[in-house]
């Protein structure tokens, strides 16, 4: 690949202070990994919650953080109940 | 209220949530493979296979060695999608076209050359079709394929030589 910049999700650099954010998301890709992408998706929403209501977050974060719309997608599609898929991974 | 909306509205929201988290998600980020694979994945399962298309052409764009598993994903998520005895689906369509499209600098297997040979044909690209036909070694030539072969006869008017395809395709 010439030109492109391969940045992922899971290749971003960690967000200082932030922990609330990142728990909520770490807790969520447990729920994720364990089959239960209902509570996932619940747990991906407060963290996107907490971007959106806390400004100093948002500022970081702006508009809204990559890395848990990434996650929250794949929650969405295994809720629906369609077969894993290998381009379904979490970070 | 978020959370209570995702509660009460989750059964309904899936695929078309989905689509609204990766496609924000792809907005914010350069664009990259794993990104851009996601986003035609969920494209196909939303039923969207001019969004999913667009972008897969994108990506082909981008870059020029496509990694084969992720492609291999997409193709066999395409034939998922295949009901029994449809002869057109727009989901496969597009993997089809964006294989025929997209540079592979790996040998092609078999079923790969039909998918890329589809995809010209989707493309009213004979030539490319004929050109895909004629890279399958003629051991390895089957009834499908001299069908293929037969069609593109067909399609430039050769009614004699597309029945002579199909004869040996029957015996």
């Amino acid at each position: 690949m010439k030109g492109m910049a391969i940045v992922g999700p899971h290749e971003m650099p960690a967000l200082p202070g932030h922990s609330q954010v990142m728990d909520f998301n770490t807790v969520a890709n447990e729920m994720f990994n364990e089959g239960k992408y209902k509570e996932a998706v619940v747990e991906y929403s407060r963290a996107l919650g907490i971007i959106s209501c806390d400004a100093r977050l948002t500022s970081d974060f702006a508009p809204t953080d990559p890395l848990i719309l990434w996650n929250r997608s794949a929650a969405y599609v295994l809720l629906g109940h369609y077969r894993t898929l290998p381009f379904l991974e979490v970070c | 209220m978020d959370i209570i909306v995702h509660y009460l509205f989750w059964k309904f929201v899936d695929i078309d949530a989905a689509l609204h988290d990766i496609t924000r998600c792809a907005k914010l980020l350069p664009p990259a493979e794993t990104i851009l694979f996601r986003l035609a994945g969920i494209q196909i399962l939303a039923h969207e296979p001019q969004k999913a298309l667009s972008t897969l052409r994108r990506l082909g764009k981008t870059s020029e060695v496509l990694a084969a598993k992720d492609l291999a994903t997409l193709i066999i998520q395409a034939e998922d999608s295949l009901g029994e005895g449809a002869c057109y689906n727009p989901e496969f369509a597009v993997v089809a076209i964006a294989v025929a499209e997209m540079k592979i600098r790996v040998p092609l297997p078999r079923e790969w050359i039909m998918l890329r040979v589809r995809g010209k044909f989707e493309t009213d690209d004979l030539n490319g079709a004929e050109e895909a036909l004629n890279q399958i070694p003629q051991e390895k030539i089957t009834a499908e394929i001299l069908l293929w072969k037969g069609k593109a006869r067909l399609f430039r008017d050769k009614y004699l030589e597309a029945a002579e395809l199909f004869q040996v395709k029957r015996s």
